[in-house]
Formats: C-alpha cells, sequence, structure tokens
C-alpha cells in the first residue's frame, strides 16, 4: 500500500506542513470558566539580538530566555489577571526564502496557559508601529473586564534617532523612541493608557523618553544609564494578586527595589533604576526636555554612540527641582571614572565628556 | 604550522589567508565573496575548522585541501539555514566568550600578580588586535567609529589596572571583581557595532596572537 493511498494522509501532511511553518496553534487550557480578570500583564521579550551574558561563575545565559521563564512563572502565578508574552524571537527563512513564524506568543488567563502559538511581525507596518502583530493578537484575546495594565519590554538601548539594525534577523527594519512610542500608544488603544510601563533596557530612563510616554502611562519605570542584561525583576508584578488597585508607584517601586537587591549583590558596573511618576514631571518635562535638546545639539560633535551620563552633571540641569517625581535606586559603578559618584540625578543624557562638578 | 594573515584585499570580504607548512608547502585559500553578506557565514564556519587543523595537523598540506574542499559546501549549505544573521550572532558569541574565559582564568588564579599579568596581557592582545584591523584599507567609517569606541574602553580599563591617567590602581584583593567589572560593562551595552567580517578578523588575531 502507498503512502498516499491512506485515508490519513492528506491530515497528515496538513499537520506536517502547519509544523513546519510553525503555526501550531495550542489551546491548551481554554476550556471551563475562565473567571474574571482584574490585571493585564504584557511582556514583550526582544530576542531578536545578542543577548548573550555570562554569571559570575562563567555560565552562559541568554538574557531573553530567562526573562521568558520568568515570565511564564508569573503566568501560571496570575490567577486573577491574564498575562501576555510576546517572545520576539529571530526570523528565519525556509531554505532562505520563506518566513518561518518565529515569535511566539503565551496567553495565560487566571493561571492557565489558554494559548501558544508562534507569528510572524508585520514588516509592512513595522516602520510605524513595531507591534502592529502583537496588537492583533492583544485585541484577540484580551480580556474586556481587566482595567489595570503593565507592560513590561525587555530588550537592548531603544535608539534615541530612529536607526536600522536593532532586529538581527530584520536588519533593513527601522526602530527609535518615536516608533517605539507609537507602538505602545497602540497597545494601548490611545484612550486607555497603561498604569505602569517598565523599560528593562539600558539608558532610556531619560527625559525624551518619559516625554514622549507621558499619555501612554502614569509610571515609568527605566534605567537611566546601562542595565545589566539579567534584566529588571518582574516577580512582584504578582503583588496585584492581593491588591488590584495598588498605585502604580507602589508596584513600580517594589520591581525596582526587588531588582537593585539582586543587581547590588553581584554587579560591579553603575545601577540606576528609576521610578517616574509622569503626572508630576510633566509640569516640567517639556522644559527639561528642551533644555537637553539645545544641549544635545550644541555639542552633537561630541556625542558619537555615547552612553548616557547622569544629566545632572551637565550644564542646563538648573537644580533640584528636576527630581521631583523621581525616586531613584543608584548605586555607583565600583570601578572606572564615576566610582566615587555619590549622588544622580536620576535622569540620563548622552555623554559629552563635558560633565559639571556635581558629586 | 602557522597562519598568516595576508590582509584584506579591495573588495569588502575578500580575505586571504596562507597556511605556511614547515616544509614551505604553500597552500593558499582565497575566499571570495560573491554573495554579499553570505561570506560572514563562511568566514564564520570555516574559521573554527581551520584554526582546529593549524593545531592538529603537520606537513600534510594535500589533506588539508582535501578537507577545505569538503567543508565548503557544507558551509554553504549552514548559510542557507543560518545567514548572515546567525554569523553576526555568533561572532558576537565569539568575542564575549573570550572575554569569559580570560575573566575565568583571573579567577581561577591565586596569585595576585599572575592575575594581573593576565588582565595586561588580554588587554595589550584587544589592543595590538584592534591596531591591525585599524591600519586596514577600506575600513567603513562605522567600523572605524566601533574599534575607536572598543579600543577607548579596553585602554581605560587597563589605565584603572595599573593606577594610569589619574586612576588608583585596582587593589589585589579586588582584580576578581575588577575582572568582573570588564567583563559586565563589555556585555551588557551591546557595544560591538562593527560589521561580522572586522570582528571575524579580530577574534582569529587574538586567537593567533
Amino acid at each position: 500500500m502507498k503512502l498516499s493511498d491512506c485515508p490519513l494522509f492528506p491530515y497528515c501532511l496538513v499537520l506536517f506542513l502547519a509544523v513546519l511553518n510553525g503555526s501550531v496553534h495550542a489551546t491548551a487550557s481554554s476550556t471551563g470558566d475562565p473567571g474574571s480578570v482584574r490585571y493585564s500583564l504584557i511582556y514583550i521579550i526582544h530576542g531578536d539580538g545578542n543577548y548573550l551574558y555570562h554569571a559570575q561563575n562563567g555560565e552562559a545565559q541568554q538574557a531573553d530566555k530567562k526573562v521568558l521563564k520568568e515570565a511564564t512563572k508569573v503566568g501560571r502565578k496570575a490567577k486573577r489577571g491574564e498575562v501576555f508574552i510576546f517572545h520576539q524571537r529571530p526570523e528565519k527563512k525556509i531554505l532562505g526564502i520563506f518566513p518561518k513564524k518565529d515569535r511566539k506568543l503565551l496567553y495565560f488567563r487566571n493561571g492557565r496557559l489558554v494559548s501558544e502559538q508562534n507569528y510572524s511581525p508585520d514588516h509592512q507596518s513595522a516602520s510605524d508601529n513595531p507591534f502592529a502583530a502583537e496588537t492583533k493578537l492583544y485585541n484577540k484575546y484580551q480580556s474586556s473586564d481587566q482595567n489595570y495594565r503593565v507592560l513590561s519590554y525587555f530588550g537592548h538601548e531603544i535608539p534615541d534617532k530612529k536607526r536600522k539594525g536593532y532586529h538581527k534577523s530584520s536588519p533593513s527594519t527601522v526602530f527609535g523612541e518615536k516608533i517605539f512610542v507609537s507602538g505602545i500608544k497602540t497597545l494601548s488603544d490611545n484612550k486607555n493608557p497603561f498604569k505602569l510601563v517598565v523599560l528593562s533596557t539600558c539608558d532610556d530612563g531619560t527625559p525624551r523618553m518619559a516625554n514622549l510616554l507621558k499619555d501612554a502611562t502614569q509610571t515609568l519605570l527605566a534605567s537611566p544609564q546601562n542595565l545589566h542584561l539579567s534584566h529588571i525583576d518582574t516577580k512582584s508584578l504578582l503583588l496585584l494578586e492581593k491588591n488590584s488597585s495598588l498605585s502604580s508607584f507602589k508596584l513600580a517601586d517594589a520591581l525596582a527595589k526587588q531588582t537593585f537587591s539582586r543587581l547590588s549583590s553581584s554587579i560591579q558596573t553603575v545601577i540606576t533604576l528609576s521610578v517616574y511618576q509622569l503626572e508630576k514631571v510633566s509640569d516640567y518635562l517639556p522644559q527639561l526636555a528642551d533644555g537637553y535638546k539645545s544641549y544635545a545639539e550644541n555639542y552633537s560633535e561630541h556625542i558619537h554612540n555615547a552612553e548616557n551620563t547622569d544629566c545632572g552633571r551637565l550644564p542646563f540641569f538648573v537644580d533640584s527641582k528636576y527630581e521631583q517625581g523621581v525616586h531613584l535606586y543608584f548605586r555607583p559603578p565600583r570601578f572606572g571614572r564615576h566610582a566615587r559618584w555619590k549622588s544622580h540625578s536620576g535622569w540620563g543624557c548622552k555623554n559629552t565628556d563635558i560633565d559639571t562638578n556635581r558629586k | 604550522m602557522m597562519i598568516k594573515l595576508k590582509g584584506l584585499g579591495d573588495k569588502r570580504g575578500y580575505l586571504l589567508v596562507k597556511f605556511k607548512t614547515v616544509t614551505t608547502d604553500t597552500i593558499t585559500f582565497d575566499v571570495l565573496a560573491f554573495m554579499g553578506t553570505f561570506l560572514d557565514s563562511i568566514l564564520l564556519k570555516s574559521y573554527s575548522y581551520v584554526t582546529d587543523l593549524t593545531e592538529h595537523t603537520s606537513n600534510r598540506p594535500h589533506r588539508i585541501m582535501k578537507k577545505l574542499l569538503l567543508i565548503l559546501p557544507l558551509a554553504v549549505l549552514l548559510i542557507c539555514n543560518s545567514g548572515p544573521v546567525q554569523a553576526q550572532n555568533n561572532a558576537d558569541k565569539k568575542l564575549k566568550k573570550h572575554i569569559n574565559k580570560i575573566v575565568q582564568k583571573v579567577k581561577n588564579e591565586q596569585n595576585p600578580v599572575e592575575k594581573r599579568e593576565i588582565l595586561n596581557e588580554a588587554f595589550d592582545d584587544l589592543t595590538k588586535a584592534f591596531e591591525k584591523v585599524e591600519n586596514m584599507e577600506n575600513l567603513s567609517d562605522t567600523d572605524q567609529e566601533g574599534i575607536a569606541n572598543l579600543r577607548k574602553m579596553v585602554n581605560e580599563k587597563q589605565n584603572e589596572l595599573n593606577g594610569k591617567a589619574g586612576f588608583t590602581r585596582v587593589p589585589d584583593s579586588q582584580l576578581n571583581n575588577f575582572a568582573n567589572y570588564v567583563q559586565q560593562d563589555f556585555e551588557q551595552a551591546d557595544e560591538i557595532t562593527i560589521s561580522v567580517t572586522v570582528l571575524l578578523l579580530i577574534i582569529i588575531i587574538l586567537l593567533l596572537l
């Protein structure tokens, strides 16, 4: 008997092709009473880049996979909420031509895995909205009765000016702050801002980023300088299990505190985690952002792929009024030129090596 | 057997590596890239094999050529599967692993004088590799800037290690932590902005030093 004569052959073939294309859609626990959803957590984990780092014992770690593991644990424990985990893995191509669906969504509701599916980025919309594919999936699954929403983004520094190459498997796709924020706003539906946005990236705790995000979230947790690749801990998001009306500031503060404690015990480089209450900072944010903008224009020739420094050390940073509404966890680096820093404004600006004398 | 790096030609990605055996038999292995960025993968996959050959083979040029002929089609197949993205990621990983190896070596060494020596040698090697690549012709502006940034970073660290340029010398008791600092600073900042071809050259030079 030939294989093609088998009555199950067409079904097997379809299944095989579906697996090959990575589009298997699992509905692991879609039956039963879903229960009420009091909060919604969205993880976007960028993995389309170089995220290798080494632990102190020399063991190699893949930062995005580590976050995925922790997010999955949070998903299983979030009995009163829903958790979307978007893992943006590099997009491979079959025979170098046909794109595979390499990005992955895990959707948990009330602690149960409801959907696990692969998807492709929406390349056509990528220059306007980098999260177009994620937004479609989010709108497909999101519960209608949630209202406390937290978005956490894990990746490398989001470039201040749009540029190519952020997504290694799609080197021609442009990406930058404005495009990122436009994607965030689409996810938040432009009228229902997030309670909290967590940027687990290097150098994104800046006046510019806060200014761009002020309509999209109440509170922002970000690092004004480099952040170690082991990322921000998110287990504290489960505080919403007990109190889903917890203030976004307290929630962000809990995340920052836990992360700071872990990093302080093992990391030798600078640790800066800032919680920005965007309503409070919005009074002076345009002034601060403009001050930095004209400063950066004046010293543009000194800024070449520069890492961030403390805005408080730059001449335009007038006084401590720019520190209102910013709660900072700071420890200077153990070595290097900034090891003697005693304080930090909580804001990051590109370094021009023209620091003032702030200690 | 030794490898002599003869330098880059005038085309992007054209690499000429000459293998010279002890009996003066010479094999020239030219990799010409007519497939744009695909070359990066060829180089990456070939270079580990080639470096293995240099360690384990002596005076067997024909055998080497035979093996190279075998590995090139395999490399092309791998390219179709992985492409330049994988090559870039793999090259970045190679450099991070190289640094990790040095850091672990420092930690395993008990004598602080030896620890400092290991770190100094590693910084010297990196600086030499950057200098060799910087002197190449037709290096793009991005690559030049990327290498200059890396070089500056390494220079600062070495000055601090030895208490130069206004730094306080890193105390003996802090050398392990300093090694961790160097590694963490390098890994977290996504510092590598140079092309995979140039990065691979740096890695090859580092392995040969």
